[in-house]
């Protein structure tokens, strides 16, 4: 990789008491690179995405942000995670406040913007993921599509310089999944680094650039799309795959 | 059983009334023992009468057979007596938890010539006129000064015990007498005619009201409020065990009596410890009990003939 | 059975009792009562944060304390405070007698309210802080802004029994020693009571307790139900209309 990747996991390790769920991951993004995570449940694909907003701290390796690493002692990690966007499969939106709230907090709260700078930058993004005209709406209100739109517009609004993507879809209906999809596909083409846990392989194929296979804690698999799904390499790929399409 | 008991009243009463002399005098003894211990009441009696005596005819026996045999009690045999025991050295709780003191002996003394058990029971001055209206008790004990407004809802033995109010300043204090309160506040202990009078008298002072005298003069070694008003006696007990902490500024002259109370209806009870009363006091048993609690000499109308 | 209406509650005697209680009784127990919830609100609220810390010996203190004034009586409490401490010679508040009351009564609603707090705080979704640190706000932002709101409106019935406890635990206070116009509700019907043998004075004074406490907890059900139920309600009307403009 020419550039300094947006993202650089080196060496990864993660440990919950006894169990290693993490085994020596070494992956880099380039910037505006989309990947899409793969692989059976407890292979540790979530945990990997939470250790790059250091949301699970590592128990060994390093991870670097353009090349500065986060892992270090003296990190400021509030402000890292000003700059990683992280969207989670039950949306996580704030139920007290209206969705142009939930989206304009932190940008009034965490980057000091006054009130009318960061309402006009939460519209916008609204209107991008295409809820602007749901501002004032308490997230009851919305439909769980509609809430991951608003969640991922709240992230969005942070301008981060990636974002992570845990099972976004997994807990919709399934008349939802599209209307999220959209969104992200939208992100993609955009030029945005977005790291994507998922199981909708159809997605996978066709908006990432990358999609990395995981299976208990380590990387098996990585490639282009076309050459993972249509000419898996190992066994337990291939096992994965006959699973789940 | 009911026989023996109605007998124990005669008997004692024929003892004391035969007047002065050794006899009497060996029943003072026997009877100042058992006031020591207010529990152990009814065994001196009760081994009297192991001597089946006919009652003599001397001492109106009927009618002090009629008032022995109903006093109305709540129990038979049994006298139930409220106090707050917590007023040094009318009543107070000794070390071994036991409650002591002149009230405690002198109602000891007459439950036991009324041929009935006595038991104490510590409840707080607030609410001890309510309590024994509604039942709780047979009697009340408690420094209780006979007051008109009393009277209107409790019935009172005669007088056994006069009293005056007396003004209690810490160690340093600039107060030296009841002119010197204006300004200053003034403990007094809920319910009492001390504080009805220091309401009354000193409007100058701010009164502050306790539950317990103990409290009371804790406020005041504490330096919480500048005097206390409270009955002499007790003040008294507080300067002589406070060390030079407590000091009598003023006694007040109130002619206050103490009562024994007992319900409004029962006048027989009332009839009934009067009458001891004026035995104990008549055959000098009240000027030894006093002679143990407290200083000087026993008032002229409670000594003995 | 006469008896009964004549002992408890005589009209007459009521009425005569109100004035002192709702001019002195009424005041000083509401002094005595908000002052010690409002300490236990915000000490109670700081309390039970420091007691969810991670790190075992900032967490002893909290729990330490909070054993103490929730394993003592009230009246107890309020012995050791009112009379214990000026004995002490720690006059911490001079002779205002009512302050003592006040603290002791704050000391322990304080308890009971970061234990309120702190269950309240840990009801909340743990997806909540993960959200909101993961727009970069520090844990201290985040409990701010997210976590504590959310618990608040969860804990507001058990908020309520205690502003109601520590309401009736004001009644303990007269053994500090109440000076005319300190006394509190209780103490007022107590009085009077005492020196005419009746007991429709304490019937008053309960009155006016009961007057205070039945429409608090109304208020407070009916706020916790509109808390709750509103959102959702709305939502259940606009769903399929939502859903339509999602094809």
């Amino acid at each position: 990789m020419a550039q300094v990747p947006r993202v650089a996991l080196r060496g990864l390790e993660k440990r919950f008491d006894d169990v290693e769920v993490l085994r020596g991951i070494d992956l880099e993004i380039a910037p505006g690179e989309v990947v899409c995570v793969i692989g059976p449940s407890g292979s540790g694909k979530s945990t990997l995405l939470r250790c790059i907003n250091q949301l699970e701290p590592c128990s060994g390796g390093t991870i670097e942000l353009d090349g500065l690493d986060i892992t270090g002692r003296k990190i400021d990690l509030d402000a890292v995670r000003t700059r990683v966007g992280m969207v989670f499969q039950s949306f996580n939106l704030f139920p007290h406040m209206s969705v142009l709230d939930n989206v304009t907090v932190a940008l009034r709260k965490v980057k000091r913007m006054n009130r009318r700078e960061a309402e006009r930058v939460g519209r916008e993004r609204l209107a991008e993921v295409g809820l602007a005209h749901r501002a004032d709406a308490r997230p009851a209100d919305l439909s769980g599509g509609q809430q991951q739109r608003v969640a991922i517009a709240r992230s969005l609004a942070m301008d981060p310089e990636v974002m992570l993507f845990d099972e976004v879809t997994s807990a919709l209906d399934p008349e939802l999944v599209k209307g999220v999809l959209d969104v992200m596909t939208a992100l993609a083409r955009g030029g945005m680094t977005m790291v994507v846990v998922t199981h909708e392989m159809g997605f996978a194929r066709e908006v990432a650039h990358r999609v990395v296979f995981m299976d208990q804690g380590a990387i098996v698999e990585q490639g282009p799309p076309a050459a993972l799904f249509d000419d898996a390499q190992t066994p337990r790929l291939r096992d994965f795959l006959g699973q789940v399409l | 059983m009911l026989r023996r008991i109605a007998l124990l009243p005669l008997f004692a009463l024929v003892l004391v009334g035969c007047g002065g002399g050794d006899e009497a005098e060996d029943t003072t003894a026997s009877d100042t023992g058992a006031a020591d211990s207010a529990t152990d009441v009814a065994s001196e009696g009760e081994s009297a009468t192991e001597e089946d005596s006919e009652p003599e005819a001397e001492t109106g026996s009927e009618d002090t057979g009629a008032a022995a045999g109903d006093l109305g009690l709540a129990e038979e045999g049994s006298i139930l007596v409220g106090s707050d025991i917590a007023f040094a050295p009318f009543e107070f709780i000794g070390d071994d938890g036991e409650p002591q003191g002149f009230d405690i002996d002198l109602m000891t003394e007459i439950a036991d010539r009324l041929g009935v058990e006595v038991e104490f029971v510590n409840t707080s001055f607030d609410t001890i006129f309510t309590q024994l209206a509604s039942g709780d008790f047979d009697a009340i004990i408690s420094g209780i000064t006979i007051t008109e407004e009393r009277e209107q809802s409790i019935a009172f033995s005669d007088p056994y015990f006069a009293a005056n109010q007396a003004l209690a300043v810490g160690a340093d204090s600039e107060v030296t007498g009841v002119d010197g309160l204006a300004g200053a506040q003034l403990a007094v202990q809920a319910g009492t005619t001390g504080l009805d009078y220091a309401t009354e008298s000193f409007t100058d002072a701010t009164i502050v009201e306790f539950p317990t005298s103990e409290a009371a003069f804790g406020a005041l070694t504490s330096g919480q409020v500048d005097a206390v008003f409270i009955d002499l006696p007790v003040v008294a007990e507080q300067v002589e065990s406070s060390g030079g902490a407590v000091e009598q500024a003023a006694e007040v002259e109130t002619g206050e009596l103490y009562g024994i109370g007992v319900q409004q209806d029962n006048t027989a009870l009332a009839e009934a410890i009067s009458t001891e009363l004026a035995a104990v006091i008549a055959d000098g048993t009240y000027e030894e009990i006093y002679g143990t609690w407290f200083a000087g000499e026993v008032p002229e109308q409670f000594a003995g003939e | 059975m006469e008896n009964l209406g004549r002992l408890f509650f005589d009209v007459e005697i009521i009425l005569d009792t109100l004035p002192a209680l709702l001019r002195e009784g009424l005041r000083n127990t509401l002094i005595l009562s908000v002052g010690a919830i409002t300490i236990g609100l915000v000490a109670g609220l700081l309390l039970a944060l420091v007691g969810i810390s991670r790190r075992w010996w900032v967490r002893l203190p909290a729990k330490v304390y909070i054993d103490i004034f929730r394993g003592l009586p009230a009246i107890l409490t309020i012995s050791l405070v009112g009379l214990g401490l000026p004995a002490a010679g720690l006059r911490i508040f001079g002779r205002e007698r009512l302050l003592y009351g006040m603290l002791a009564l704050g000391l322990i609603s304080t308890a009971y309210i970061a234990e309120i707090f702190r269950a309240g705080i840990q009801s909340v979704d743990r997806g909540q802080m993960e959200a909101a640190r993961s727009v970069g706000m520090s844990y201290l932002l985040a409990m701010r802004l997210v976590i504590v709101p959310q618990a608040v409106r969860r804990v507001l019935p058990p908020l309520t029994n205690e502003a109601i406890a520590i309401l009736k635990d004001s009644s303990l206070v007269f053994v500090v020693g109440l000076a005319a116009g300190e006394r509190e509700l209780t103490r007022v019907g107590q009085n009077i009571g005492q020196q005419s043998g009746n007991f429709s004075p304490y019937v008053a004074a309960g009155l006016v307790y009961l007057a205070l406490t039945i429409p608090l907890t109304r208020l407070v059900n009916r706020l916790d139900t509109r808390l709750r139920e509103g959102p959702s309600v709305r939502a259940a009307q606009e769903l399929p209309a939502t859903l339509a403009q999602e094809h």
